[in-house]
């Protein structure tokens, strides 16, 4: 059976939306701001570790 | 302990508990997203596949529901194309659907016949055995084939009001909405950082006025640290914002935005103000001058991404431009439970570094000077 450009389309749209539920995004997204703040808190303590060895 | 003085650090730690296990668990109501054809030309029988995130017959929504049509296990009675401009629909003569996925074949008769019905988008709709609605507006197009001009019509001319205000009964599940999928959720996470970069560098350029009116170091030290803890956040929401973009609106950096470009430049405007700071070396002088920067800069980081993107026709982000906002039509009630504490949450947390970062900094000045 021979399908027309519009409908491997149809079917492609459907079957990706199927997929992707996006869901991973919101994971990529927590994950970023978990490591984007641990980071920033690493360098507070590096921080504090500098005021400890000069006192 | 001291409650008094340790609140805010309750209120992040609780706050962003719930928030993230809430919005990480609770379920996204059943939607429609997808069908084939989306395009269909009059005529005959024909045979229409609806996709349907989290469908309410699949078996996994049966748990405990022993009969048909009781609790979260509803079926499919009735797919129904509505068309908006000529009041009324069509109907389908029959429905398959399987508890294993939530895709339902709908095969209907569509013959225009010599009803006058225009070319135009229908909306879809799924009636449940417990008489709601999924709907899914101006989702298919359909023309009159060009056999079907006479004969008997398939068209029931008649408003279906039911499924036109099948308002949404209060339950305890996020939106489905096309597009937005399951990372409606990043709501609570990524709008916030942007809540929070704001929080902190209004709160920045209140003590930098209270530094110029009083003088006192501590409040310049202070404004400093929330700038830069401000910035933290700015940058989590640019990245976070990119991947959002990216799986949405399928690009990282859609530069058409102007609410994109303002924070570029807004950022950038942070960014000089901490190379501002690094280079003045006096500390009196340096408190003077990034209070006076910082007073100056904040309005204007305002004016470019709140007040500059809402005056703009074309930006992708709610609230600005065309696209709708927060207000009570747009932002579901359910999202309302999470999307408030996880402003607060956050605002709590970053201003619990910012804190952390100032006293580090005080530290550090007394031993500098003893």
């Amino acid at each position: 059976m021979k399908q027309t450009i519009t409908e491997q389309f149809d079917a492609n749209a459907a079957e990706l939306l199927a997929k992707h539920n996006l869901m991973n995004a919101v994971y990529a997204v927590l994950a970023i701001i978990f490591v984007g703040i641990l980071l920033y808190l690493v360098r507070l303590d590096r921080k504090v570790s500098k005021i400890e060895k000069q006192s | 302990m001291n409650w008094k003085k340790h609140w805010y650090k309750w209120v992040a730690a609780l706050f962003l508990l719930y928030v993230v296990l809430g919005g990480l668990f609770l379920p996204l109501k059943p939607g429609i997203t997808g069908l084939s054809p989306v395009k269909i030309t009059s005529g005959g029988s024909q045979s229409l596949k609806i996709n349907v995130y989290n469908a309410p017959w699949l078996k996994e929504n049966a748990f405990n529901d022993k009969e048909i049509g009781q609790g979260n296990y509803q079926i499919p009675t009735k797919v129904m194309l509505v068309s908006k401009g000529t009041k009324g629909r069509f109907q389908t003569t029959a429905i398959k659907f399987s508890g294993d996925h939530g895709q339902l074949l709908a095969s209907m008769n569509l013959n225009m016949g010599s009803s006058k019905v225009s070319n135009e988008y229908y909306s879809v709709f799924i009636e449940l055995s417990n008489g709601k609605y999924l709907g899914l507006p101006e989702a298919i197009y359909m023309e009159r084939g060009a056999n079907d001009t006479a004969g008997k019509s398939n068209f029931i001319a008649e408003e279906n009001t039911q499924a036109r205000d099948d308002r949404e009964i209060f339950e305890m599940s996020f939106p489905n909405r096309m597009v937005l999928n399951e990372s409606v959720r990043n709501l609570f996470y990524h709008v916030p950082m942007w809540f929070a970069m704001l929080a902190l560098l209004g709160m920045a350029c209140w003590y930098a006025i209270k530094y110029l009116r009083f003088g006192q170091m501590e409040d310049d030290m202070f404004a400093d640290s929330l700038v830069r803890v401000g910035i933290l956040a700015g940058i989590l929401g640019c990245i976070t914002g990119a991947t959002w973009a990216r799986v949405t609106w399928q690009s990282w950096w859609p530069a058409a935005d102007p609410k994109l470009n303002g924070v570029a430049i807004g950022m950038t405007m942070y960014f000089a103000y901490l190379l501002l700071r690094s280079t003045l070396t006096d500390p009196y002088q340096r408190a003077r001058i990034t209070a006076v920067y910082s007073v100056f800069i904040f309005p204007i980081f305002i004016a470019l991404i709140l007040i500059m993107p809402k005056l703009s026709p074309n930006s992708l982000h709610p609230g600005s431009g065309g696209t709708v906002g927060f207000n009570k039509y747009d932002l579901d009630s359910t999202m309302r439970l999470f999307f408030y504490p996880a402003v607060i949450g956050w605002i709590a947390l970053y201003y619990w570094i910012a804190n952390l970062r100032y006293r580090i900094a005080t530290l550090k000045e007394k031993e500098l000077n003893a």
